[in-house]
Formats: structure tokens, C-alpha cells, sequence
């Protein structure tokens, strides 16, 4: 028998914490017999277990109580609490498993340290300050440096200029083989782009959250008629886990997920003449976040190819960086189905001026899940300036800055605005400085009577009847237009506090 | 979204068969390494364990570094140089790698020695005045150890009290059968079946 036995309880049954959350509860040390204790530590950090080798995060420490001595029988308890870290996630897959822990240790002078360890589930809470709302390049995590010091760091010393003298003695060997390798490869792209001519893929969002519209574009002209077997997307993610060190080091992989989308079907590309696509992937609903510890991966690639037959395929690859959505500011809906071209989007209808309500106060702030959209529609006093801007965006070249200076004019004014709900989120952040929105709801839509999508951040006091709110349903309330999000063609409203 | 604890319907807070640490590994050595540790008073006396990667040469060697704490431990990576330690006696980890003339030194100092070794240096320690004992791990590894084996690592990760998946000596027997001595095929086919596994049952 230990000679105390140790328990750890959560105050949340189910020990579910988001990031940024305070992760509280109870230690509970019973001695089995007489001993002295040099102190009653805790300690809370990730690791990963596994296939692979363990990574794990910084420790931080909690001392309980310093030396106490306790006798047979004797149960003391230390009530705990900590703000839970943000990153990484909780994260339950087949070969690389990330669980956050607290560790109890009582330190006995002299002999084995009972101790205790215990999960808590870690769920996407604050946002990490590396995100900053930029899509565009995949994020790194701040590590731990790991520092080299004293003899180590001159075994390194020693090592790279061993290495660079090797590399220097073997350059005659070397530099004919680098030459023929890379003729071999110039010698491809050439002949690859002899057909498709200058291949420009745009990849807007590298940051990505599970079950957003991910947008691509695509655009080349060839310069030569060839056919094509297809074109296509395969998104794909897989985990890496190494286990063991040197000749024992074995990697483990395992596919998550893996998808084809044909973007292009096959056919013939006619010379001159200009293939040019946006495309929007419904991405899928994921709980595998993005990990790049050491030993421990979740890669997500998104590869395009342009499958020629009987010739090299031109194909390029990009690592995506998957995150809950909480950390994105711009998270848009999936679409009815897999893939959408921008060129097939219906026409959004002409706004419809829908009957001005009797009553302007009746209608604020109200949600009404059974209305309907000719119903529901904007009403009040700016009901049909709203419109006129609607329709006005719609009108707009897309390609430019006219819709984005149509919504520069409606600064200082105040829309009673009613939205057609898709998705009710909670927000964690709004760029900029202002706070208002923190702990509030996003709402996307779109604005009751129109085609038109909608991104409105509502204050934190309506959550309550926003949380009520299941898809389909309508809320009103008084609204400012912020800004034209043009990846996604919405509007950007920010309600007006009650007070 | 909800999750729950890791491996709670198993009763388990990991998978078993998982990778472990350097220390869990050596708390869960099932190695009788008893007799060898009184055979290494005497100076001049050289056990090497000899055997395939995954066989568990490694496994002994930090049984008997967990037991002898004054003992030098080190372990040659791929394609590297390390220096050999101090301390009594002196436990070197893929021996194979260590050059000509670290073999000269060593072979010939007056410190009882355990190797972990692909390669038999029996005849080289004799010339070099050594007492030899070759242990060829494979040996080792019967279906009664494999079976005790396999269960200390489920129940070392026991989440509670009550029942747990246990390995039966039957499936122990198959897994011999099918994969030898080679234990870390094992974990690996066992990995797999554990993380496939909704309930409780014997395997």
C-alpha cells in the first residue's frame, strides 16, 4: 500500500474547460501511514501519448503546502485553481492522442513520491495571440528554445564544422550531381509549362476551420490544345508519429482524411484560350487540429493537379494549418454542396421591399424562429436605404473597390436590420481595438428579403436570445455597417449596444 | 462538441501498447537480471546482449542501470560518436558502433561491462583477457513472459478500480507464434487491435 493515497477532483463534472478557462477542484491526500512531507506539489501541463515519442509542454507548478508532517488516517484537502492554458487542444486520435494533465506529487524524504495524475479535456476556448486574423501563412506556435549549453553546445560546434569540411571535400563530387538534378528538374517544369503556360493558384486562407467555405482560385492560359484527364483538389490530412531515436526510429503514419474533388472534368484545353475558376470547397467538419511538435504530427495538404495524359502532371501542394473556428474572425458556411464555382452562384433577387412594420419597437431585438422571410423583412425608418445598398453592392463590379466604398458611406448611420440565421458562433475577438463584442454571439446569415449574407457581431446582452436561436430562424436588431468582406461577398454589421 | 477521458470505456488512461517512456519502460521490465548483477563484482567480467532491434536488448540494459546506481549508461545514436562514461560498471547501448579504438580502451579497462549489441564481440573480449557471458535475447522472450509482459502494460494504465482488458494466453501464444521474439511487432499489431476495441473483454 502507498503510504498516502491521492485524489483529484474537477469542479466540472465532466472536466470540459475551454482555453482561458479556470480549471478549479480539489486535492485529496489520505496518509495509509505515519510520514513526513517535504511539501504538496501540482503541477498542470500537456503532453501527447501514443504511437510516437512523448512531447510534452511547459510544466507550471503549484505548491499546496510545504514540509507537513501526516499521520495514519489523517486526510488533508487543498482546494486548486489555475487559468487553463489555450493551445494545444485536446486532441483523441488513432496513433498521436494531446491531453492536458494535473499531477499531484508528495514529496517523502527517502522513498518513492506517491503521486497522482489526471486528465481535464482542454476545448477551444481564447484565442492564441499568435492568430491575428491573418489567413495567409500557416502559424507558428511559440516553443520552448531548447537551450544548448556548455560541452553540448561545443560537441555542435565541432559536428557542423566536421560537416562543413566533409561537405567542402565532397564538393567535387557533389556539385556535378546537384547540376544534373536540377537540369532534370527545370528540364520537367519546362515541359509541363510548355502546355499549361503560367499556372497562378491562389490559396487565400492557409488557416482554416472545420466546415468553412475554403476559397481557391485558379487560373492559367495554355499555350498549347491538350487534353486534360481532370482537374483536381485532394485534401487530405495525416498523422506522423515517431517512435524510438537513430536506426530504431520508426515513423507511424496514419490517414485521417483524404478527398478528391474533381474541380474540371476531363476535356480538351484550348491554346490562347484562358481557364480561369473560383472555386469554393466546403471544408470538412474536423477535430484534428493542426499539431507540428516533433514527434507528434497532424498534417493537412491540399494539393491541385493538372492531370495530362500521357505527359507530367503540373500539381502543387500546400500545407493547410486547421484551427476551431473560434480562432478565425471570418468563418463563413458551408454551401449546399461539395464544390461551388463563383460563376454558377444564382443571382441573388432583386431586393424586395418588404411591408414597413407598424411598430419599430416591437420589432427590435426580437427573434421569431417561425417567421418567414417576406415576414421578417428589414423594417423600419432605414428599412429602405438598407435595400438600396444591398442592391447597390449587388449592382457593383465585384472586382474592385466599389462595394467596399458603397459600405464606407453608410458610416454613422443605423440599420434596423433582421437576418435569416445560418450559424449563431460564439466571438473571441473582433480585429481592432474595441472590446464590445467580446464574449458576444456572431451571427451569419443573411439579411431577411434579400439574397444578401450577412456577418453581424451582437453584444455580449443577446446572447441569451441569440443561444435560443436554431438555423432557420430570424432576429432583428439595430445594426452599423462596418465593412464589405469581399472573399466571401457579405457585409460586416456590428449591432448597436442597447444602452 | 464533448470529448471524454482517453480510453475510459476500456478503463485505461492510454493505450498499452503505445510508446513509453525510458522510465516506464524500465518499471516494467520483466527481465531477471539478478544473477548478473552479483556477477558484475568481478572486474573483468563482460555480459553482452545479443539480438535483433525490438528483441529487448535495450529493455536489460536499463533493468540493470535502474538496479546499480553508480553505473555509467550511454547509447550510441545512428551514425554518431559518444563518448564512453564513468562509473562501475559501465553500460553501453548499441555497442556495435563503437569505433576501434573505443572498443580497444573499453574491452581492456579493469570495469565489468554490459553491452547491448547486434554484433557478438564474444571472441574479442576473450582475446582482450574478459570473462564472456553471450545472452542471445530472443531466448527470453517465451510465451509466459510475453503473457505477464503484455498484461503489466495494461495494467499499468489502469484509469480505476474494477475490470480491465487482459491478454489471454492463448492470444499470447498466437502472437509468439506469429511474430517470434520480436515484441515490438507485437505492441505495434496490439496498438492497433486497442484502439479498435469498444469494450471490455478479454483478448
Amino acid at each position: 500500500m502507498a503510504k498516502c493515497d491521492i485524489r483529484i477532483t474537477f469542479d466540472n463534472p465532466d472536466r470540459n474547460y475551454r482555453g482561458g478557462d479556470t480549471v478549479a477542484g480539489e486535492v485529496y491526500v489520505q496518509a495509509n501511514e505515519d510520514v513526513r512531507c517535504n511539501g504538496i506539489v501540482l503541477t498542470h501541463y500537456w503532453k501527447t501519448h501514443g504511437r510516437g515519442n512523448t512531447d510534452r509542454g511547459h510544466k507550471t507548478k503549484i505548491q499546496l503546502t510545504d514540509g507537513v508532517p501526516l499521520q495514519t488516517g489523517e486526510e488533508l484537502h487543498f482546494p486548486f485553481e489555475f487559468v487553463a492554458q489555450i493551445w494545444p487542444l485536446t486532441y483523441h486520435g488513432h496513433y498521436i492522442n494531446v491531453d492536458h494533465f494535473v499531477h499531484v506529487g508528495v514529496d517523502v524524504p527517502w522513498a518513492f513520491d506517491p503521486k497522482q495524475e489526471e486528465e481535464y479535456i482542454l476545448l477551444p476556448g481564447k484565442r492564441p495571440s499568435e492568430f491575428t486574423g491573418g489567413r495567409g501563412e500557416v502559424i507558428e506556435f511559440e516553443k520552448e528554445a531548447t537551450e544548448v549549453k556548455g560541452i553540448g553546445k561545443i560537441i555542435l560546434y565541432v559536428f557542423l564544422g566536421i560537416m562543413l569540411v566533409i561537405l567542402a571535400a565532397s564538393a567535387a563530387v557533389l556539385i556535378p550531381l546537384l547540376l544534373i538534378g536540377g537540369g532534370i528538374y527545370w528540364g520537367w517544369k519546362k515541359m509541363v509549362a510548355s502546355r499549361v503556360g503560367e499556372v497562378k493558384l491562389k490559396m487565400p486562407h492557409l488557416v482554416v476551420g472545420p466546415g468553412e467555405q475554403w476559397p481557391l482560385e485558379l487560373s492559367f492560359t495554355p499555350k498549347k490544345t491538350f487534353p486534360v484527364n481532370g482537374i483536381t483538389l485532394k485534401i487530405s490530412a495525416q498523422e506522423a508519429a515517431t517512435s524510438g531515436s537513430g536506426t530504431n526510429s520508426t515513423t507511424h503514419r496514419h490517414t485521417l482524411y483524404e478527398e478528391t474533388h474533381t474541380l474540371h472534368p476531363a476535356e480538351a484545353l484550348l491554346a490562347g484560350k484562358e481557364f480561369s475558376e473560383r472555386f469554393v470547397i466546403d471544408f470538412p467538419e474536423t477535430a484534428a487540429w493542426s499539431i507540428a511538435e516533433s514527434d507528434n504530427k497532424v498534417i493537412w495538404s491540399a494539393q491541385i493537379r493538372i492531370d495530362i495524359p500521357r505527359f507530367p502532371d503540373w500539381s502543387k501542394k500546400a500545407e493547410l494549418q486547421v484551427v476551431p473556428v473560434e480562432f478565425l474572425d471570418d468563418v463563413d458556411l458551408p454551401g449546399t454542396g461539395p464544390i461551388q464555382r463563383a460563376s454558377d452562384h444564382t443571382s441573388v433577387p432583386p431586393p424586395a421591399i418588404g411591408p414597413a412594420s407598424t411598430s419599430e419597437s416591437e420589432n427590435l431585438r426580437s427573434d421569431s424562429p417561425n417567421a418567414s422571410a417576406s415576414d421578417a423583412a428589414v423594417t423600419g425608418e432605414n428599412m429602405a436605404s438598407l435595400l438600396a445598398i444591398v442592391g447597390k453592392i449587388e449592382r457593383a463590379e465585384r472586382f474592385g473597390n466599389e462595394r467596399s466604398e458603397i459600405v464606407a458611406a453608410t458610416d454613422g448611420h443605423t440599420y434596423n436590420t433582421t437576418v435569416l440565421i445560418d450559424r449563431v458562433s460564439t466571438t473571441f475577438g473582433v480585429s481592432g481595438d474595441d472590446d464590445t463584442f467580446e464574449n458576444g454571439r456572431t451571427v451569419i446569415g443573411t439579411i431577411a428579403g434579400t439574397g444578401q449574407k450577412v456577418q453581424l457581431f451582437a453584444v455580449e446582452a443577446s446572447n441569451d436570445s441569440l443561444d435560443n436561436l436554431a438555423r432557420g430562424g430570424s432576429w432583428q436588431t439595430l445594426a452599423t455597417v462596418q465593412n464589405w468582406d469581399s472573399l466571401y461577398d457579405r457585409l460586416v454589421m456590428h449591432e448597436v449596444p442597447f444602452d | 462538441m464533448m470529448y471524454s477521458l482517453p480510453y475510459a470505456h476500456l478503463n485505461l488512461r492510454r493505450n498499452p501498447f503505445g510508446e513509453f517512456s525510458e522510465d516506464e519502460r524500465t518499471a516494467l521490465a520483466l527481465v531477471d537480471v539478478e544473477p548478473i548483477i552479483a556477477r558484475l563484482n568481478d572486474p573483468r567480467y563482460v555480459v553482452q546482449f545479443v539480438g535483433e532491434k525490438g528483441y529487448g536488448k535495450t529493455t536489460h540494459l536499463l533493468a540493470i542501470r535502474s538496479r546499480l546506481p553508480g553505473a555509467g549508461y550511454v547509447h550510441i545514436p545512428e551514425g554518431e560518436r559518444a563518448a564512453v562514461p564513468s562509473g562501475c560498471p559501465i553500460l553501453i547501448d548499441e555497442a556495435q558502433r563503437l569505433t576501434q579504438w573505443q572498443q580497444f580502451q573499453v574491452f581492456r579497462s579493469n570495469t565489468p561491462l554490459v553491452l547491448g549489441t547486434h554484433r557478438d564481440f564474444q571472441r574479442k573480449l576473450l582475446r582482450a583477457g574478459r570473462v564472456v557471458e553471450t545472452i542471445k535475447v530472443e531466448r527470453g522472450t517465451d510465451t509466459e513472459r510475453l503473457h505477464r509482459l503484455l498484461n503489466a502494460r495494461i495494467e499499468w494504465v489502469r484509469r480505476g478500480d474494477g475490470q480491465v482488458p487482459l491478454i489471454t494466453m492463448a492470444t499470447a501464444k498466437n502472437l509468439r507464434k506469429e511474430f517470434g521474439p520480436n515484441i515490438r511487432g507485437i505492441l505495434h499489431h496490439l496498438y492497433t487491435a486497442f484502439q479498435n476495441r469498444n469494450e471490455i473483454a478479454e483478448s
